[in-house]
């Protein structure tokens, strides 16, 4: 049984109650939160034995019962979170962005792998019914090599947190989006481009046009200016050589009809938190690479990077090497 | 009351209907336009003399081998040209000159000189010009609806994908190292059974080009704004007929446009494989006060039966005027002496954008769109 230990969980309780029942192999024994309300709730929920405000003050007959932790840390501690457990000889599951920067992720994988832990970057969209269908006829053949891959997300708008930078705020609205087209593409985009929408700060509506070896691309629109109230939307089309994929809200929309027709999005689930912590309970016990690994978390934090680059810019950039240029 | 009710019918010359007939034919039908000849330069190919005669036969109308003899004789009013691409333009300011009205198929040409020689002559010649186009679909003129209702606020970014599920022969790494190179006439020739011929003609031309004008078209229709500044990129990914001659068979462009609006465009004929219906065309708005997915083949009336062929497309659209409204729009602008729903400068600022993001393709670079000062 891996014993699992949940870091700055934060509002997460009834994901990790939802999932609880459909994790197989893993136990969660220690939560980890500077609100030690939201500590002790999440432990009672789980059946945690041990609560702590932050991982440091972990009792170490805890720690040392501990085999690995998952990671929810804000961005700016992600890190430095990560290198602590790996240290104290910990697998770790951290959420996306891995770091601020390409220097710091892999500082973290380095850490990890000079203690011989597993570190899994989680990334939930990875683990949701749309691109889990598409990457899965992507790898059994059917739809041939990647050409073109166009993703829309489109959320609700939220107001900002005034301690986060506008660097963050942007890294946070496509981050994941980003990985996604990587991932479906194995590679690094070898040409970025990112313009900002009109009349909307670039955290709220980011365009970014990506190219990939052997002519693949990718067209990725994130925007968070939908009205507060509304529903997000997605979609995510691949189109391969040999055929294509189409996951579209709009297809997987239903109507009400009362004094005015409106489209009742059909939710995908939310099993999607499970199985992305199954993903790494499974790779720390079969101790294989899991998906969503180190190296996958520092590609996309360095596009993303990049494609700030660009949108400051107003200029494209291109992979040279090991790193990219504005041309 | 519709133009249909109106003045007696334009009698029409058919200029060159090489390729798929359906900008000749949707004329036609409409009440107010009446064939009277089909004509052609008589250097032209056997292969195009037999389609011109064919198309003549079924309208039982002479075919001369002479176009200026044919005005000259027919006294035609209008010229419907859908020759190869590389002559539209030529056929278009000779039209012109003859004082004829004009509708031309797509592409407007595979040169920007040539565009703006068929602006000179429509304008000097005070006749009106028509782009064939598909902005009277019903989801088409649903979204413009919708944006002039104000109900998305300030527009901020529109993306149109136009993806068209037709095969283009045999795919990609089919050709050994030893057998010649896929000939684009011959192979475009072969493909007018399947209709599939829009790119028919000496010079090789990409789906952006063949097919480039009807997204861009779209976005011109619902924004009204020109695209300033293009990055693109471009490949051969589905068929080895476009690898062997160098041209695209899918695009992805970023497009900079008038008042700081932003618009993407991804493109490509992608297979039939690749999609149950004629492709997948979609375009999503995003305004300043909501946003809008509208899929472009709607409505549909969706019919499956035992032993349906896999090339039948399960989709078959339906409340389809586009080709009425596009011929009644024509008659109206003649009539009233107005512009066309596409006309020649507008149609040139669209050729202009496809060149731009084919030189962007190749180079990898932004680039400016060369737009009429």
């Amino acid at each position: 049984m891996i014993r699992l230990a949940l870091i700055d969980v934060g509002g997460r309780c009834s994901d990790y109650c939802a999932a609880l029942p459909h994790l197989h192999g893993a136990t969660i024994t220690s939560v980890v939160d500077a609100d030690s309300t939201i500590a002790d709730k999440v432990a009672a929920q789980v059946g945690a034995q041990t609560t702590a405000h932050s991982w440091v003050e972990l009792p170490a007959a805890a720690v040392q019962s501990i085999d690995a932790v998952v990671v929810h840390s804000p961005l700016p501690r992600r890190q430095e979170i990560v290198c602590q457990a790996a240290a104290a000889g910990k697998h770790v599951l951290v959420d996306t962005p891995l770091a601020e920067s390409s220097e710091a992720a892999q500082g973290a994988i380095e850490a990890c792998t000079s203690a011989s832990v597993h570190l899994m970057v989680g990334q939930p969209m990875r683990f949701m019914p749309y691109q889990r269908t598409i990457r899965e006829s992507l790898e059994a053949g059917k739809l041939g090599t990647a050409g073109l891959v166009r993703l829309h997300h489109w959320h609700p708008e939220k107001s900002e947190s005034i301690d986060r930078s506008t660097s963050q705020a942007v890294m946070d609205l496509a981050v994941h989006e980003v990985d996604i087209a990587c991932w479906l593409f194995e590679a690094f985009p070898n040409f970025v481009y990112a313009r900002s929408l009109s009349g909307i700060t670039p955290q709220q509506g980011l365009q970014l046009h990506l190219g990939f070896p052997a002519g693949g691309m990718a067209l990725i629109d994130c925007t968070r200016s939908l009205p507060a109230n509304s529903d997000p939307y997605y979609s995510l089309t691949l189109i391969g050589s040999t055929g294509a994929a189409y996951a579209d809200d709009h297809r997987n929309t239903n109507l009400l009809l009362r004094s005015d027709c409106v489209g009742l999005k059909v939710s995908q689930g939310h099993d999607y938190f499970a199985r992305q912590l199954q993903e790494f309970v499974d790779a720390v016990k079969h101790d294989r690479t899991p998906n969503g690994t180190g190296e996958d978390g520092k590609r996309a934090i360095a596009v993303m990077l990049t494609a700030i680059e660009s949108l400051q810019s107003r200029r494209a950039a291109k992979r040279v090497g090991d790193r990219y240029v504005l041309c | 009351m519709c133009s249909a009710e109106l003045g007696n019918p334009f009698r029409v010359a058919v200029l060159s209907v090489v390729k798929h007939s359906y900008v000749a034919r949707a004329m036609i039908s409409h009440g107010r336009f009446e064939p009277v000849v089909v004509a052609d330069d008589a250097n032209q190919p056997d292969w195009v003399h037999r389609r011109n005669q064919e198309f003549a036969d079924e309208f039982q109308i002479p075919y001369l081998r002479n176009v200026e003899q044919a005005i000259d004789q027919y006294q035609p009013e209008i010229a419907v040209i859908s020759s190869a691409a590389e002559r539209h333009c030529d056929l278009s300011v000779r039209a012109a000159n003859a004082n004829l009205h004009v509708v031309q198929d797509k592409p407007m040409s595979t040169q920007l000189s040539e565009c703006d020689r068929v602006i000179e002559a429509v304008e000097r010649n005070d006749v009106r010009f028509m782009m064939w186009n598909r902005n009277c679909l019903p989801a088409i003129l649903q979204a413009q609806e919708v944006v002039r209702s104000g109900r998305l606020g300030n527009l901020q970014a529109i993306h149109v994908d136009f993806y068209f599920a037709k095969d283009a022969g045999p795919p990609i790494g089919s050709r050994r190292a030893s057998d010649r190179p896929m000939d684009w006439l011959e192979s475009l020739k072969a493909a007018h059974a399947t209709g599939a011929d829009g790119g028919v003609g000496l010079k090789p031309i990409g789906e952006l080009e063949v097919e480039g004008i009807y997204p861009l078209a779209y976005i011109h229709m619902l924004t009204a704004a020109r695209v300033e500044r293009v990055a693109a990129r471009t490949t051969s990914h589905f068929h080895q007929l476009h690898a062997d001659n160098d041209v695209d068979d899918l695009a992805t462009v970023t497009l900079e446009m008038e008042n700081s609006l932003l618009g993407t465009l991804c493109l490509g004929r992608i297979g039939n494989a690749s999609h149950p219906d004629i492709g997948e065309i979609q375009l999503h708005l995003m305004g300043s006060e909501g946003s809008l997915v509208v899929s472009e083949s709607r409505p549909e009336v969706a019919v499956y039966y035992r032993g349906q062929p896999d090339t039948e497309f399960r989709h078959t659209r339906v409340a389809n005027h586009n080709d009425w409204l596009l011929a009644d729009d024509f008659a109206r602008a003649i009539d009233g002496n107005t512009d066309t729903c596409l006309d020649a400068r507008v149609s040139r600022a669209i050729c202009a954008t496809v060149h731009a993001a084919i030189e962007s393709g190749r180079t990898g670079l932004l680039v400016d769109v060369n737009h009429l000062p």
